[in-house]
Parts: structure tokens; sequence; C-alpha cells
């Protein structure tokens, strides 16, 4: 996004704050979506920071969803992002959302490996998975988009 | 009758991806099929080409693919941070948060989304 | 599905296959090797997801050239084959390039995975063409489809049970 200095306050119809769906009691899923994400980096900003508000967005109309990290999409979980020097907004408060409100993120493994990544660079909670699970998660998911 | 869901998330003539959705949308329309087009990140500036011209061009397209039916919605934030407004763009586009993207998911038979 | 192998197993919560389907809650119920409910569930709830049971039938496009997606996308194929599901990749736009013979390196490995454990190829002519490339160059098994858009159209609404675009 260009405006990086909006808040969710400033934007409610577009950036979802899930502070106070956390705590909620979570029913059966209506519907599941699997997001996947296949550029992660801040040079990429838009393709993470939309693909975990639609996710949110899932979550927060009681739907289930899981984030598939492929390719350079696994950089998305990096624990220590730090993109203020570069003048963007930080991801980790709505990926620490995503997985609070019962979100998976999983990251093919292969793709860690071939980026030099160990699964302990990752935030807590992220699942390092072989690829052979994409497969499994499109099977179980209703629909799947791409970012 | 079956719905298919478009995600649009690149703009227009820097790569085929606009033309392939609006060119699977038309299609799916004509198969009778019930179409939805969410234009997401740079998607949004597909509805801002609105003049004709002497080439193929997403916006034609697009006007072909509301004129058939295909319900055209534009992601308010992703509009609103590249100055891209309502009057910038092909009237009958609505502006509109994210929820209402959530809303065709939820009741589409089939997503397809054109990024890269 | 009367005459059909199915196999049918509850896993505990704690067991690593759990753990990789995503189960939340025990008793998993898991069908021809996929998680089909977990909780507790009721007799007739259990015989019908058992009767649902089916192999998918996954469409997986590709719009990107030879590389990391192309290789991802083909990839996820091939294990879906070795699964038991079914799975057709499209390759649509700069995608067909990933279906051209002769080609070194992870995506030419994965295609012929696919190719060998029975998944279909299926690549846009119109594409093919608009790059200077004929039929004659793809890999063998791989299928120029001529009509690219309507054929794909009836693939992802009528055929498909599921599907990714990479």
């Amino acid at each position: 996004m260009a405006d990086e200095n909006q808040t969710a306050e400033e934007c409610p119809e577009c950036v979802i704050d899930l502070s106070k769906l956390k705590n909620r009691p979570r029913g059966p899923a209506s519907f599941s979506v699997l997001i996947l994400l296949a550029r992660g980096t801040y040079g990429r900003y838009d393709d993470g920071y939309s693909a975990i508000q639609v996710g949110n967005a899932v979550l927060a109309s009681e739907g289930d969803a899981t984030l598939v990290l492929l390719e350079d999409g696994v950089y998305f979980a990096l624990r220590e992002q730090d993109p203020v020097g570069i003048g963007y907004a930080n991801n980790a408060g709505f990926i620490r959302d995503f997985l609070d409100l019962g979100g998976r993120v999983v990251a093919v493994r292969s793709a860690l490996a071939a980026r030099g990544l160990e699964p302990e660079d990752l935030f807590e909670g992220v699942e390092p998975v072989p690829l052979a699970q994409v497969a499994r998660e499109l099977a179980r998911h209703d629909v799947a988009v791409t970012f | 009758m079956k719905t298919l869901t478009v995600l649009l998330n690149r703009g227009p003539f820097v790569s085929e991806y606009a033309d392939l959705a609006l060119k699977v949308a038309l299609k799916a329309r004509e198969k009778g099929y019930a179409v939805n087009l969410y234009c997401y990140i740079d998607g949004v500036w597909a509805p801002h080409v609105k003049a004709d011209k002497p080439y193929e061009n997403a916006g034609r397209l697009l006007r072909e693919a509301m004129a058939r039916g295909v319900e055209v919605k534009v992601c308010a934030r992703c509009a609103e941070s590249r100055d891209v407004t309502p009057e910038d763009t092909l009237p009958g586009i609505p502006q509109v948060g994210l929820f209402d993207f959530i809303n065709w998911l939820k009741s589409s038979d089939q997503v397809l989304t054109f990024t890269g | 599905m009367a005459d059909e192998q199915v196999e049918v197993r509850f896993l505990p919560v704690a067991s690593p296959e759990a753990a990789s389907l995503g189960v939340r809650s025990a008793p998993a119920l898991v069908v021809n090797r996929k998680l089909s409910a977990y909780g507790q569930l009721e007799r007739e709830e259990i015989l019908e997801l058992i009767n649902q049971a089916k192999p998918s039938r996954l469409g997986i496009i590709l719009t990107k050239p030879p590389g990391g997606e192309a290789a991802s996308a083909l990839g996820t194929a091939a294990e879906a084959l070795a699964w038991g599901d079914q799975a057709c990749i499209f390759c649509l736009s700069d995608g067909v390039l990933a279906a051209c013979r002769n080609q070194h390196g992870p995506t030419a490995e994965q295609l012929e995975t696919v190719l060998r454990r029975g998944g279909e190829v299926l690549v846009s002519a119109p594409h093919l063409r608009a790059g200077g490339l004929s039929p004659e160059r793809l890999v063998p098994g791989a299928v120029a489809v001529e009509e690219a858009l309507d054929v794909l159209v009836d693939r992802v609404m009528e055929e498909w049970d599921k599907v990714m675009v990479l």
C-alpha cells in the first residue's frame, strides 16, 4: 500500500483489527480458504500485506484459513523482520493476529532450505511442511487464492 | 447457476494477467455462469482504462464483461492509496471493503487468481 | 463407492500424521488418507463422510515460465498424484514455456514426474504460437489445446473439484 501511515482505526472497512475477536468462542467454520503466497518480501510489499488481510478477513467471517508460504513467500514469516528502516509498516502484527485467531501458516520446507533458512527463523506457530502438504491443503479447502 | 469469482491483483499492460482475467470471465459468462471480478492491489488500475484505443486493452474487455453481466468491484483501500477515484474509472464499479470479496469467496463454486 | 476400496482410520490428536493434516481435536476421521472430520461425530455423520470419500480432481493453472513457481506448481501436482488424487496442469500465458522439451532443472524434472505418474498436462496453443513455438516443441505427453480458455473454463467449472493458480 502506498499509504503506510494509515491505521486500522482510520480505515475500518479495509484493515481488520482483530483484537476483539480473539477471545470469542469459535464455532465450526462455514467455509475455508487456502491462501498461497509466493512473494513475501518487503520488496513486493503489497502481495504479502494483502494476502494476510484476506486471511484475517476470512477468519473474522467465521471461515477457516490456511496461509501457504512457498518460494519467496517463506520470507513473509521471518520472526526478526523489521522494515522500519525502509519506511514500511511491519506485517508481524497481522501474522500474529492470523495465528491467534486459529489460522494456520505452513511454510514449504524445500523453499526454506533453498534460501538458507531454518524453521527456527520463523514465527512460533508456523509449520514447516513438505510440498506434498500443499496438495493436501488444496484438496481440503473450498477455494484457493494466490498472491 | 454456478459462480466463478476472479481475483485480479495486477494492472493492465505490464503483463497479460488483466487481459487473461477478463477473457476467462467473458468465457465463463458466455457459458452461462455467474461471474464476479474483484480488482485488488494493482488490479484497481484495470477500470482506469476508459478511452477507446486502436489495440486490444483491458478497458475494452472490462466494458464488454460488464455489459455481459460480470459483476465488478474494486478494493476501496487499494484504490484510495493509488488515488484511483470512482470518477477516474469506468462507471458502475463500486469501491468496496474486503468483506465484499470474502462474501464472494463464500458463495463461489470456484475462484481463480491472476497475479505474478 | 461400493466397488472401491475405502480405508478408514481414527487418528489420535498427538500423532505426527494428525499434525500434518491440521487436526485440532481428537479423534480425527481419516478416509483414504484424507482428513474428513475431527471431534465427536454421530454414526450417521461418519457413514456419510465415508460415503463421500473419493480422490480429488485437482486443477493447477500455471502462468509462470520455468523457475521456482513453475516447479512448485508441478511438484504439487506430482505429490497429489502420489497421494492418489487426479491432477491436471493447465499451462497458460508464460506457463506454456514450462512444458517445452529439452529443458533441464527442477521444473523439467517435476514435469517428467507428473507425466510419469499419469497427470494430464494441457498447454494453450495460442500462447505457444504467440511465442513462436509449435506443439512439436512440447514434451511427449503434453497436449496443445487450441480453444484454450473454452477448455479451461469447462475444466474449472465442471470437472475439477479444486483449483489453484500459480
